[in-house]
């Protein structure tokens, strides 16, 4: 009836937790007991009252009543303090190893998951299976106990009173089986419907000058009422099925009570049952009410974390292209020569190449220039350096081997990449620059700080360099978060230097004295650098063109002039451009 | 505009850091806010009395079930003693025991028989089914009364959010990033949402169902519901004490998940840089500090509930102890009977629940306070006609002549009211007429765009259209005369086709058509729906070139009477790259237009060419007339000829 075999991956951190599930079984079957004590106390109460005799006892009863309470208070808090708390180490455990698992994972992995499916993996995923851990097993074992205590003494009074009112009682089980489901699909339907809101709003604020200019504003509205009203009614299904089971409890519930009433009521006239008993009879069948909906609950729970759990085992089961299988015992690049032989590389899920039969040799301390439009491969050949993504096939060699053969720790050392897209975590300015070496002193932050130019803006920011990045009212432009990120990268003072188009957002002048600045700390360095601005790469000792993954192009800034081909174009239009912004 | 760009580019990040820079704040109960949202169920009047009429209908009946059982076991099952001969019937006993007799039941003495006792019990029984059906019924109606309602609310309310930042003009969307807007349509809203539709009236009928309960108590047995309802103000100390501390690590835990959340996000977006530096390790490290600490706050919060329910729970066996011993003793002596006994047991259950859901209810409250307090004020933020002077509707003639020139007449603008960004810029254009602008970025050139298609007025000089100020026509009517053709292009989550005709009344018919004029036709080809195919978030199944074709075709294919074009920069594969071309050639041929020109080939084409510099026109003339003045104009394209 469960799907337990969705949970055997979780085995080993569950097995750590299994001396305390121990007691909390325990700890449970206390609690059923004593609460199953309450009605018989009380049942008994009675029968001394109806009889006359014993009447003098009624005071102790009632004081087993509040002492099998403490009991159950005790035990029922123990209870959550170690099952709910177990299930809040394993969820905290699983996260751990989610995370963990992800950091190891390459381009592989990322080009085909989108961000939003990941964190709802580290978010209701791992809450729908703690959920399994925790209230359900604590649930569903408690279910069964009371069950067990409950059914026991009233099947001992009259087995026959007891099958009565467990009909009504067993259908609240079935629906809330049966509907739970259904009000979580609708429930998912009625997510992707916000979040297509959330997406029409995006659209329509970010588009808003478009939006004014072809005077559509009440169109627009107008699929927003749409897409509102869409929502309403699917909220009101939703609704509908809650109103469906909320009922359902209260009619089976009281059903169970008019039953007993009834068949009990003329138990009691034909003298079959003392009112003693009939007590005892209802006040279990006020504690089963609970269990039974628990019991459709929990089997609810059950389903959605094993499916949360299947999606779980596939991300942890996804192995990394690149590890150190083909590693050899290389402890540094020693030159930093880059090579490609033939390369080519391919998206997973790619139609076309990314990369086309690249081939280059760089020299140590050489400088490679590559230009080219769009998504004409030039970020992807970059990544293939640092194995962020493995090449599909073709060779590439640092200091003539095969970069496999360098375990990645020793690789990456070496290497210090700045991406398209600086990329600025939420801490200081100060640790940002610090990112790739751990320790640095504030000298050295503050010399690579002034290597890009960027000193004298952070001195202006009310915290300086202790200024937290994304604080309220503290933006960084384009511009200094791209030299922000050149200053990470040259701090880590790497032998190879992967630059992706790291100065777009700052004017030619400013990137002129930026390129200055780092001469003497590049003339050593093997550097490739992407750029759309040529004049970045004129001085290269080899410039690549590309074009749909391909080199269209190739030569020094000279050579490439003289082909006068597409470098050459792009090089006069560019020349104009520089021109306008230069005039005084 | 550079600043634009660059807000464009940061939207994915902004939005993670928002995380950070909207903590997640509780607000208490505010009578001020609480208020204004009241108003929002002005139109829905008759549902609000239908669902209090209903919520007070259902507590009422809910109360009757225990009753009955206390009838049943003090009438037809009470034993024959000396006591339940005299014993008075009041109330519903009085009601059922005429109802009984009115239909031809004798009533219940000490020497009834056991059949006419099981008569009566079917009476009981009887009754007790009927009233729980009109329950359940009741219960359904009242679900869906009150959900009807929140969700009309809530429709409601974000329409107007949204309607209310869709008139908001552009420099406020320079001020907010687009990421917290969404926020107040989507989240905030939901958080409204459980308010209306279970904390506010839920609030309501807990608090009913309570008073019902010990009204119903104390006129049982006023002396046994005084020694009950003692143990009532120990309840509520404990929930007092349980909500401070529930809700203070409440606050804890979300703050914390918000936290590990927002961590998470950055470090998959970060990955490719977190690896390349090698920082996994430390990074794992890191979350696991985060992740312990949400670890704390969630253990720290179980300790609460922990010692919550089970507190509850003791109050509530401590109060049935009182009745054991003191209703016991009142049965020995008379005072009582069983039937009250069995009564004040069914009820003491039933209150229980409502007072611990109260508890619970309050931190539903001052989210939603704080959500309320959010959109309140953003609702307040009105800047729709602080840049468009408002006088200027309803239009003075909606019949519009056909344009037959642009002027600018001396305009200067300025978006921060101290940097110039246009300085005394005067220039027209004329029916049929394609002007060029050249300048560098920040010149102005775009400027010259937001002031023609009024999303902003100059603050000196004017704009005139055939020799009228344009302040004096509708501003729909102004805007409708162009089509604009942005450098970001923007592709939305429609179909294709859908995507070009824009919510305009254009027929397929022409969509294509203008997909022709701009060679775009093969797009349509590619896809397996052609016109009908769903795009994608931002396009992105589409390549750059190809989403600005489509942003060609859209202004196409409204026929607008003048052209407006930022011509893009962006980086295309040769192959598109002269598609573009050809296509800004044949769209301008013989149409007003007016372009922000990157391409020396667009500019010599020109009727006119503008060359900004630092918001000033530094010159203005064709071609010819500039390179033979032999200024900044001839100097380009001198350049252009020399590296050819």
């Amino acid at each position: 009836m469960f799907p337990f075999r969705a949970f055997r991956f979780l085995a080993p951190l569950i097995r750590e937790q299994r001396p305390i599930f121990a007691i909390g079984v325990v700890l449970i079957l206390l609690t059923s007991l004593s609460q199953v004590a309450v009605p018989r106390l009380v049942g008994l109460a009675i029968q001394k009252l109806e009889s006359g005799i014993g009447v003098d006892l009624i005071g102790p009863i009632a004081l087993a009543m509040v002492g099998a309470v403490l009991i159950r208070g005790l035990t029922s808090f123990w209870t959550r303090e170690t099952v709910i708390a177990s299930s809040r180490r394993i969820e905290k455990k699983l996260r751990d190893q989610l995370y963990e698992h992800i950091s190891g994972l390459d381009g592989s992995f990322y080009s085909k998951t989108h961000t939003g499916d990941l964190m709802s993996r580290f978010t209701s995923d791992i809450e729908a299976v703690r959920m399994v851990f925790g209230p359900a097993v604590m649930y569903s074992v408690q279910t069964a106990f009371t069950l067990i205590f409950a059914l026991s003494m009233m099947i001992q009074i009259d087995w026959q009173l007891t099958l009565y009112s467990l009909i009504p009682l067993g259908f609240l089980t079935v629906a809330i089986r049966v509907i739970g489901p259904k009000v979580h699909r609708e429930s998912m339907r009625a997510q992707e419907m916000l979040s297509g809101i959330s997406v029409h709003s995006q659209e329509n604020f970010a588009n808003a000058p478009v939006i004014k200019a072809f005077v559509v504003e009440d169109a627009e509205v107008e699929r927003m009422q749409r897409l509102s009203h869409d929502y309403f009614r699917q909220n009101l299904r939703i609704a509908r099925l809650r109103a469906i089971s909320g009922s359902a409890m209260w009619l089976f519930g009281d059903l169970a009570l008019v039953t007993l009433l009834l068949i009990g009521g003329m138990r009691i006239l034909q003298g079959d049952l003392g009112l003693g008993d009939f007590a005892t009879f209802n006040g279990c069948q006020l504690l089963l009410i609970w269990p039974m909906i628990a019991l459709g609950w929990v089997m609810n729970l059950f389903h959605r974390g094993a499916a949360s759990a299947e999606r779980l085992q596939a991300i942890l089961d996804a192995k990394p292209l690149v590890d150190d299988s083909r590693a050899t015992g290389l402890t540094a690049v020693q030159k930093g020569s880059v090579e490609f032989q033939n390369v080519s590389f391919r998206y997973p899920e790619g139609e076309v190449p990314a990369l086309e039969n690249v081939s280059f040799d760089l020299p140590p301390g050489g400088t490679l220039g590559i230009v080219g439009v769009t998504a004409s491969g030039k970020s992807s050949l970059l990544n293939l350096i640092p194995r962020l993504s493995p090449a599909t096939s073709g060779l590439v060699l640092i200091d003539g081997k095969p970069i496999e053969e360098y375990p990645l720790k020793v690789l990456r050392d070496s290497i210090s990449m700045v991406p398209q897209e600086p990329f600025l975590f939420s801490a200081t300015i100060a640790e940002n620059i610090a990112f790739g070496v751990g320790d640095a002193s504030e000298e050295q932050v503050r010399a690579v700080a002034r290597l890009v130019r960027i000193d004298q803006e952070i001195d202006k920011f009310p915290n300086g360099y202790e200024q937290r990045v994304g604080e309220r009212g503290i933006t960084l432009s384009g511009g200094q978060k791209q030299r922000i990120a050149i200053a990470r990268a040259i701090l880590q003072k790497p032998r190879i230097l992967l630059l992706d188009d790291v100065l777009s957002a700052v004017d030619s002048e400013t990137e002129t004295s930026i390129l200055e600045g780092l001469k003497d700390w590049t003339r050593d360095l093997t550097a490739l650098i992407v750029t759309h601005r040529l004049s970045a790469v004129t001085h290269a000792d080899e410039i690549l063109v590309l074009d749909g993954g391909k080199v269209i192009e190739r030569g020094t800034h000279s050579e490439l002039l003289e082909k006068k081909g597409k470098y050459s174009e792009l090089w006069r239009k560019q020349t104009i451009e520089s021109e306008l912004e230069d005039l005084e | 505009m550079t600043s634009k760009k660059t807000a464009e580019k940061n939207k994915e990040k902004d939005d993670a850091e928002d995380f950070y820079v909207e903590e997640v704040i509780d607000r208490p109960f505010s009578r001020e806010l609480a208020g204004r949202l009241m108003r929002y169920l002005r139109p829905y009047k008759g549902l609000v009395l239908l669902s209090v009429m209903l919520i007070l209908t259902n507590t009422a009946l809910s109360l009757i079930g225990p009753l009955l059982i206390k009838e049943a076991v003090d009438g037809p099952l009470a034993l024959p003693t000396e006591e339940t001969e005299s014993r008075e019937l009041t109330g519903i006993g009085q009601l059922i025991t005429d109802l009984g007799e009115g239909a031809g039941l004798s009533p219940i003495a000490v020497g009834s028989s056991i059949d006419e006792r099981t008569q009566w019990l079917w009476v009981l029984v009887g009754i007790y089914a009927f009233t729980l059906l009109i329950q359940i019924l009741m219960r359904y109606g009242e679900t869906m009364v009150l959900n009807r309602t929140g969700q009309n609310v809530m429709r409601d309310l974000r329409l107007q959010i949204f309607d209310h930042l869709q008139k908001q003009s552009a420099s406020f969307y320079h001020k907010n990033p687009v990421g917290r807007l969404v926020t107040r349509v989507t989240s905030d809203v939901e958080a409204l949402n459980e308010l209306f539709t279970s904390g506010f009236v839920t609030l309501v009928g807990d608090i009913l169902a309570i008073t019902g309960i010990v009204i119903m108590l104390f006129w049982t047995n006023a002396e046994l519901a005084s020694m009950v309802l003692a143990t009532a103000p120990l309840l509520l100390i404990s929930t007092t004490i349980f909500r401070r501390f529930a809700r203070k690590h409440y606050r804890e835990v979300r703050r914390r998940l918000a936290h590990l959340n927002a961590f998470t996000q950055e470090s998959i977006s970060g990955m490719e840089v977190i690896q390349v530096c090698r920082r996994e390790e430390e990074q794992a490290q890191q979350y696991s500090g985060i992740n312990g600490k949400l670890q704390d706050a969630h253990l720290k919060s179980i300790f609460w509930y922990a010692l919550f329910f089970p507190t509850v729970e003791l109050l509530s066996v401590v109060a049935l102890g009182i009745i054991v011993v003191q209703g016991g003793e009142r049965i020995e002596m008379g005072t009582a009977t069983f039937g009250e006994f069995f009564l004040f047991w069914t009820y003491l259950t039933r209150l229980f629940t409502p007072v611990r859901d109260l508890a619970e209810k309050y931190n539903l409250l001052q989210s939603a306070m704080a959500s309320s307090e959010r959109i309140f004020t953003v609702l307040d933020t009105d800047t729709t006609f602080a840049e468009v002077d408002s006088k200027s509707e309803p239009a003075t003639n909606s019949e519009q002549d056909s344009l037959d020139e642009i002027r600018f007449e001396n305009v200067s603008f300025s978006y921060d009211g101290e940097t110039p960004v246009l300085e005394d810029v005067s220039f027209s254009v004329k029916r049929g007429e394609t002007l060029a602008i050249v300048g560098a970025t920040g010149a102005g050139k775009s400027t010259i765009i937001n002031l023609l298609l009024r999303f902003h007025d100059p603050v000196g000089g004017r704009l005139l259209v055939n020799g009228e100020d344009i302040r004096e026509h509708s501003l729909e009517e102004h805007r409708r005369r162009f089509g604009l053709v942005l450098q970001d292009v923007s592709v939305m989550t429609r179909s294709l086709g859908e995507n070009i005709r824009f919510d305009r009344d254009i027929s397929r018919q022409r969509i294509s058509e203008a997909l022709e004029q701009v060679n775009g036709t093969e797009i349509v080809e590619r896809q397996k729906l052609g016109l009908d195919e769903p795009m994608m978030e931002r396009g992105r199944t589409l390549s750059s070139g190809e989403r600005q074709l489509i942003s060609f075709a859209r202004a196409l294919a409204g026929d607008p009477e003048v052209l407006v074009l930022d011509e893009a920069t962006s980086h295309v594969d040769t192959e598109t790259e002269a598609k573009i071309q050809e296509a800004i050639d044949r769209m301008v041929e013989g149409r007003t237009s007016v372009i922000v020109a990157h391409r020396l080939s667009t500019v010599r084409k020109a009727d006119r060419i503008l060359v900004l510099h630092h918001g000033h026109l530094r010159e203005s003339g064709t071609h010819d007339e500039l390179v033979e003045k032999g200024g900044i104009y001839a100097r380009l394209v001198k350049l252009q000829f020399q590296s050819r």
